[in-house]
């Protein structure tokens, strides 16, 4: 295998292809909890392509910033699905998708307070003592603006990993679609954000809804990366150098030609980043 | 409750709500985004674990329905193939779906289904290492069932129902008489498939199930059939991966 440059959501759908795969560098995320399951087709599947690429293990149901403590049963299955695949990286959300044992598809926000970074921060130490690995924390993308915050949310991703030494995961995507609905420059949260600490980049398309009197950019995984966010993507990279970036796509499936042409395009722009991938460590387990 | 908690507990209350309840320092139309994903989310995958009830009913009576359920259940798991569980219990409760008293039986074969797709692996029994067996030693041999297998008894002619409506189905007629149906779901090298048993070879395997070796089965299915296929039956369930080979 080769050092992971950019990688491809993996899709059930696209197997052959991803299996046939040969460009230099590529490596596939897989959402953890579809492959929580005993066995069967989907297991046998991620194992084969497990021996031929490096996988990062990407987990949306852990719910870290639940005032509750993460479920143990999750973790443990998290585990299993990080053991099986040997993931090369393990990352999940600064969000909330749990509330009393009574489960969210999808990843909510909340107000960032200093006690809530203390309860996340105590949630990512049992998570990362659990897995026994480093994780990264993706930022959310965010419609709702709340009063209530204390913490910039960069500032708040800087002491989550001062306190816990997790990394981060930054999503570009989202950091556009959230400055577009809740306010604040996209540029200007790249630059504040801590260049060691990163460990991945994703990148996703968004849509526009018109709700009530306001436009708000949704998240959808579903069209193709914005020119805006390639900027932004390009900006990032300039600045912090090489890392494994992501192309996420989760809906309205293209043809898996159309997302090797999005990865070429990051993997292109990584090889001309000034910065050697090799020279950060902030994947290593 | 610290202010994370509260906030945590209004958010979720109005969630799942029918109505959007006001909360202080949220905007309700951004509220609604977290509502509609949350909603759309668990429609989705109730959808996925139910195929052939979506089929059955079409989408607008299967999302009504599915809101009910999301309002009535709440979600235990953030894995997909443990969601939805309770829903056919939940269907044959549903007043709407009086008219159609199979629907429930249908969502129980559609949940097994999704059972046998994510069990367990495991080695399964060929008929060679039957065929070692001499006399007496078949008689006393006890068979697994293979973690993928499962039985299912349905009322309402939903065996033949779910046939017709599966999404890979290849029967062309119905014909339904509102009968009792058996059938078994097992998973082989090209996917999870469902086999009409008749009621006593359901009865056979169900015997296994329960542990009995192959001489106690034989005797109980004989005692309602003197002339069960029993060498014929068991090739049957060999060939569609019913039993684990334990050895």
């Amino acid at each position: 295998m080769t050092h992971p440059t950019a990688g491809l959501g993996f899709k059930p759908e696209h197997f052959a292809e991803a299996l046939a795969c040969s460009a230099a560098g590529m490596w596939y995320e897989i959402h953890a909890e579809n492959y929580m399951v005993a066995g069967g087709a989907r297991l046998s599947m991620l194992n084969t392509l497990a021996d031929r690429y490096p996988i990062s293990v990407h987990g949306v149901g852990l719910s870290l910033a639940s005032v509750d403590e993460p479920d143990y049963q999750h973790l443990l299955k998290l585990k299993q699905v990080v053991d099986r695949t040997e993931a090369f990286v393990v990352s999940e959300h600064l969000a909330w998708t749990r509330w009393q044992g009574n489960c969210f598809p999808d990843l909510l926000p909340f107000p960032r307070t200093t006690e809530a970074l203390q309860i996340i921060a105590r949630n990512i130490d049992i998570a990362q003592n659990t897995l026994q690995r480093k994780l990264l924390i993706e930022n959310p993308s965010l419609y709702l603006s709340l009063n209530t915050h204390e913490w910039c949310e960069t500032d708040f991703l800087k002491a989550l990993v001062n306190r816990t030494g997790c990394g981060l995961l930054v999503d570009v995507n989202n950091i556009y679609v959230s400055s577009n609905n809740v306010g604040g420059d996209a540029y200007t949260y790249l630059d504040q954000l801590p260049a060691n600490d990163i460990g991945e980049i994703h990148l996703a398309g968004h849509v526009g809804e018109t709700h009530g009197d306001a436009t708000l950019l949704i998240d959808t995984h579903g069209a193709a990366i914005s020119d805006e966010v390639w900027n932004l993507y390009e900006h990032l990279i300039n600045r912090i150098g090489s890392r494994p970036t992501l192309i996420e796509r989760d809906n309205n499936l293209p043809a898996f030609a159309e997302l090797l042409y999005e990865r070429n395009r990051a993997e292109q722009l990584l090889t001309l980043s000034t910065n050697p991938l090799e020279s950060v460590n902030v994947c290593v387990g | 409750m610290s202010a994370l908690a509260k906030f945590q507990f209004a958010f979720a209350s109005n969630l799942l709500s029918r109505e959007l309840i006001d909360l202080p320092a949220c905007d309700s139309a951004a509220m609604n985004v977290y509502r509609n994903t949350v909603i759309k989310g668990l429609i989705d995958a109730l959808a996925a674990n139910y195929p052939t009830v979506l089929k059955l009913v079409g989408e607008e009576w299967f999302d009504a329905a599915a809101s009910e359920f999301i309002r009535s259940s709440s979600a235990s798991t953030s894995v997909l193939a443990e969601y939805g569980k309770e829903f056919a219990t939940f269907l044959s409760n549903f007043s709407p779906a009086v008219e159609l008293p199979y629907l429930s039986e249908i969502a129980n074969i559609d949940w097994l289904w999704t059972e046998s797709c994510f069990a367990l692996d495991a080695p399964t029994l060929r008929s060679f290492s039957l065929q070692a067996l001499q006399g007496e030693q078949l008689l006393n041999a006890r068979l697994q069932l293979h973690p993928a297998t499962r039985l299912c008894a349905c009322k309402h002619s939903a065996v033949t129902i779910w046939l017709h409506n599966h999404a890979n189905s290849v029967y062309a007629e119905l014909n339904i008489d509102g009968s009792d149906e058996e059938a078994l779901i097992t998973r082989t090298q090209s996917g999870v498939i469902l086999t009409p048993l008749s009621i006593i070879e359901h009865r056979f395997v169900s015997e296994i199930q329960n542990g009995a070796t192959l001489g106690e089965a034989a005797m109980t299915v004989l005692s309602f059939d003197p002339q069960f296929p029993l060498a014929a039956t068991l090739a049957k369930l060999i060939n569609v991966d019913c039993f684990a080979d334990t050895n």
